[in-house]
């Protein structure tokens, strides 16, 4: 018995003496060990130019919605609070102005599917002052560039962390010729995010009668070809 | 049997992935504890900035160190450390976190190491790389001082709570044996984002912060590469599978061009995403072309995770595009040293044979251990006893040309005396006393071992001195012929007027953009009077802007031409007659803006609306090629279009044959870089032209091969200049 006390003595000391260095206890939940790829549940297949809207690249290109010379505030976020658990972009609310987005795409006439999601803080935000569309120059269309309507899909509202997501998503019968922009305009009076931008290949003929074209807005037609001036400007190119 | 063999092998490798991808993560407490003989900096509280060595250091956006008190904020006790009892949560008004490597680390010389951390972005994320710089530390950010560079990538490992492990990868200690590491330096990722003057970009958001923790230096062994003296011929031999040879010594691979991308799904997700960008994004149709081949080159390296392989393969297949546009993505760059002497290609006229290769066109004021040896018109005539163009060919891995492979010796020249002293190549230049051809045993050979110059320069701590190409200012152009200070820079555009000839020189075509306000004033005044005799020195061509090229292109065609570029993204069939009629309809130029037009542009000469439209329509037009691309491309491109008067090209190479837009790629992990060209072009000679002949990857060639020739350089005359004049003043 006396050396079963001195060895359970022995045992506390060691363990006691362990403890100095020894982290705080672990939290109740236990986290767990899992693999992320580069893209995380994305498809590295995706028809934007810069599909973790990093602006590392020439992909994104902002202003706000009433004046495409005037500069819309984006930052981006790095963390789990998105629905694709990716980065994504947090446009400032910028009131009595707005502000639209455009993602570049190489589209092409073919089947394709636009998606993205949209959120705001709260449990019940709103989404009502925020349109988002496909543009592009489309075959049988007017030959300038036309919109086709992103619309939000019913039930894919999810709460994260206190805010509320959409998701939008049309299926594209024929895509645009050469290239083309997802864009996303807000007037809302609230700070607007944006993850999961993708414009994918489907197989099989999408629904083309759902997805109805218009003709893009001048703002629109303005901003990209600013856009454009703005890549082919960029001092990048000759060095 | 035979399957429980394949059961073991399968455990093993998974054992093997647990076991050095995320060594010491504890599936029972969600932590990470340190392996107990790698070397830990818990970052648990402020007490960790003593850390004597791998030294934490924080800095504010100013480059001010914060310490003390003011540093202690930012370490945070947090109940979610993956290790230990705390985390430093940096990003926002610090942004730059750098680990510094004490003295106390010198044993790790020889030894191959690794390092890891954990970061747990909560808005932002750290990228970085680990540098090595040679001698003066206090010139550590003297890209001339930099030996190699490491950078920082993530293993794919993540915690369902948002912990996410990145590695360096394993990397030899020491540089060539020697040279410890400086610093591993992090930044917020946000400052990787481009911001552009009229679209703004991204703004950086100082509430955003990343948590960092259990970083770990793992001791793996004895270094992979023994610093052997080597060659870049006998590198392969010399060095063994993971190192290449650098200033003539075997070095780290890894270190030299960089860590591939370790984990083997991440590598393909990667693979996959460039191969796919390239289809994609493409839109040189003769690049496209080769996108099969390209796909095949890269598949390689899906099973290959060699230092020595992966990213100079992924440069070699981008530049296999032909398209002078594209570049890959690139994670380090080790010191361009070309010792302020500007090599370009001539023609040695006085050394027996007349080799093509390149002469020394300038040398720097101040004298230096390289210059100092050589004079304006010596031959570089051998590299490790081989010509020039032996020794390019057999190192694409230092010396690449994306562009028409007919300008490709011209276009590199420059670079060649870089690329050998990075190797530490033996150059021997050949030297004749005089302008006359040399009698027998007249010529003088200078022998220069290079590596053991830049291994000296580096020793003594004065590579930024001994050695230094940022202040080398070489252009194509042997005589300048406008004396200004600026007369190399992009901006520049002047004109001179001498026996009758005007001569307009430009470095590029940015028109109103760049900020090169003074460029289009200086075009009109070159055109004004009508001058019939005119020469065009784009030498140094860089490219620009479509108004920048029309600026110069409507006053030499008529007033009423039609000709006009059409650019063109990809098209799923390029004969498909409607679709391109959809495109160049919606991209004519005209007042009401039409929108993007799937990026489509038809540039119609004298659009601009040039003052001056038409004025020299008539004009004798000579035009001095060397480097010429993008912008550069589409006016020599168009020039062989003109026909109101006589036009001929001088020069010996090719155009780069890039005539599109450009895009720049987005970067995944912390790499930099990569573009493709994502248009072609048509040359069309009015609206109806129904030409299909996209030119990408087709520069235009000279009319004359003319070099410059030694026995000109000796008497300070420029051969190219000489031949446009004579021809310009023959009637």
């Amino acid at each position: 018995m006396r050396k079963l006390r001195l060895l359970l003595v022995l045992l506390t000391s060691v363990a006691l003496a362990g403890c100095e260095d020894l982290p705080p206890d672990p939290p109740t939940h236990v986290r767990t060990l899992g693999r992320r790829g580069l893209f995380g549940e994305l498809s590295p297949d995706n028809r934007l130019l810069d599909p973790l809207l990093s602006f590392t690249g020439s992909g994104v290109y902002a202003s706000a919605a009433n004046d495409f010379l005037a500069l819309a505030t984006l930052h981006r976020r790095i963390d789990l609070g998105a629905p694709t658990r990716m980065p994504y972009l947090h446009v400032a609310a910028n009131p009595g102005a707005g502000s639209i987005v455009l993602f570049i795409a190489r589209s092409s006439p073919t089947p394709q599917r636009v998606e993205l999601w949209l959120g705001r803080d709260g449990e019940r935000a709103a989404f009502d002052a925020t349109s988002v569309s496909f543009d592009g120059v489309f075959r049988g269309g007017s030959g300038a560039e036309e919109s086709v309507v992103i619309e939000p899909v019913s039930g894919s509202e999810m709460h994260l962390d206190g805010r509320t997501w959409l998701r939008f998503e049309a299926m594209i019968g024929e895509g645009a010729l050469g290239f083309a922009d997802v864009s996303v305009t807000d007037g809302g009076a609230e700070d607007l995010f944006i993850a999961g931008v993708t414009v994918l290949d489907v197989s099989g003929n999408a629904d083309r009668a759902s997805v109805a074209r218009h003709p893009a807005s001048e703002l629109q037609k303005r901003l990209s070809a600013r856009a454009r001036h703005d890549r082919q400007n960029d001092r990048r190119k000759v060095r | 049997m035979a399957s429980t063999l394949l059961r073991l092998s399968s455990s093993l490798s998974l054992l093997c992935w647990a076991a050095t991808v995320h060594a010491g993560f504890e599936a029972d407490t969600g932590r990470v504890r340190p392996a107990p003989s790698s070397i830990a900096v818990s970052l648990d509280d402020v007490g960790a900035l003593d850390d004597q060595r791998l030294t934490p250091v924080l800095f504010d956006a100013h480059d001010r160190r914060i310490s003390g008190d003011e540093a202690a904020g930012y370490f945070a006790g947090a109940d979610d450390a993956i290790e230990g009892a705390g985390t430093l949560r940096v990003g926002g008004p610090v942004p730059y976190l750098y680990f510094y490597f004490g003295t106390g680390l010198r044993s790790l010389e020889g030894k191959r190491v690794q390092i890891t951390l954990w970061q747990h972005p909560r808005g932002t994320r750290l990228v970085g790389a680990l540098d090595w710089f040679a001698g003066d530390l206090s010139g550590a950010t003297d890209l001339n001082a930099r030996t190699g560079g490491l950078v920082l990538q993530p293993t794919g490992a993540v915690t369902d709570d948002g912990w996410e492990e990145w590695t360096t990868g394993p990397f030899d200690y020491a540089w060539a044996g020697t040279l410890a590491p400086l610093q591993l330096a992090l930044r917020d990722a946000q400052l990787d984002a481009v911001r552009t003057d009229l679209t703004g970009g991204l703004t950086f958001d100082a509430t955003l912060r990343v948590d960092v923790d259990a970083v770990e230096l793992a001791v793996l062994g004895e270094a992979a590469v023994v610093p052997a003296r080597c060659t870049a011929l006998d590198e392969r031999a010399t060095c063994g599978d993971a190192g290449l040879c650098h200033y003539g010594i075997c070095v780290d691979a890894a270190s030299l061009v960089g860590q591939p991308i370790l984990d083997r799904a991440l590598r393909g997700e990667y693979l996959d995403r460039r191969v796919f960008e390239l289809r994609t994004f493409e839109g040189g149709r003769s690049p496209r072309s080769r996108l099969g081949v390209i796909a095949g080159l890269l598949d390689g390296l899906r099973s290959d995770a060699s230092a020595v392989q992966f990213w100079p393969t992924l440069n070699r297949a981008f530049q296999a595009l032909l398209d002078g546009h594209a570049s890959a993505p690139w994670v380090t760059i080790a010191a361009y040293l070309d010792a302020g002497v500007c090599l370009h290609e001539g023609e040695a006229d006085l050394l027996a044979g007349a080799p093509v290769t390149p002469l020394v066109f300038r040398v720097p004021a101040t004298a230096n251990a390289l210059s100092s040896q050589l004079r304006v018109g010596d031959a570089l005539v051998l590299l490790d006893g081989l010509s020039v163009a032996e020794w390019t060919a057999a190192n694409p891995r230092l010396l690449g040309h994306s562009g028409d492979l007919r300008g490709a010796s011209v276009v590199l020249a420059p670079s060649v005396l870089a690329a050998a002293i990075d190797a530490g190549a033996v150059a021997v230049f050949a030297r004749c006393p005089g302008p006359i051809a040399c009698a027998a045993g007249e010529e003088q050979r200078i022998t220069i071992d290079l590596g053991a110059l830049a291994r000296a320069a580096f020793a003594a701590g004065s590579a930024s001195d001994m050695l230094s190409g940022s202040t080398a200012d070489c252009d194509y152009r042997f005589v300048r012929p406008i004396d200004d200070p600026q007369n190399t820079a992009y901006e520049f555009a002047g004109h001179i007027d001498e026996d009758g000839i005007r001569t307009l020189v430009i470095n590029g075509v940015p028109g109103t953009a760049f900020g090169a306000d003074a460029w289009k004033p200086a075009i009109e005044a070159a055109f004004s009077g009508a001058p019939p005799l005119l020469l065009l020195d784009q030498r140094t061509g860089g490219g620009g802007t479509y108004e920048g090229v029309d600026l110069i292109l409507g006053p030499l065609f008529p007033a009423d031409t039609t000709i006009r570029a059409a650019d063109l993204p990809p098209l799923d069939d390029d004969t498909n007659a409607a679709d391109r009629a959809t495109l160049l309809t919606c991209g004519e130029p005209g007042p009401a803006a039409a929108g993007y037009c799937g990026n489509t542009v038809v540039a119609r000469i004298g659009q601009s609306g040039a003052t001056l439209h038409a004025d020299a329509a008539n004009a004798k037009l000579a035009v001095l090629d060397a480097l010429d691309i993008s912008g550069n491309d589409f006016l020599a491109r168009a020039l062989r279009l003109r026909t109101s008067g006589q036009t001929r090209i001088f020069g010996a190479g090719a155009t780069y044959g890039a005539y599109g837009q450009i895009a720049f790629l987005p970067n995944y992990f912390g790499e930099f870089g990569g573009s493709v060209q994502t248009e072609d072009a048509l040359f069309l000679q009015s609206a109806d032209d129904p030409s299909s002949t996209f030119e990408t990857s087709t520069g235009v060639v000279a009319d004359d091969g003319v070099r410059q020739k030694q026995s000109d350089a000796l008497l300070g005359r420029d051969t190219l200049l000489e031949a446009a004049r004579t021809w310009l003043r023959t009637p």
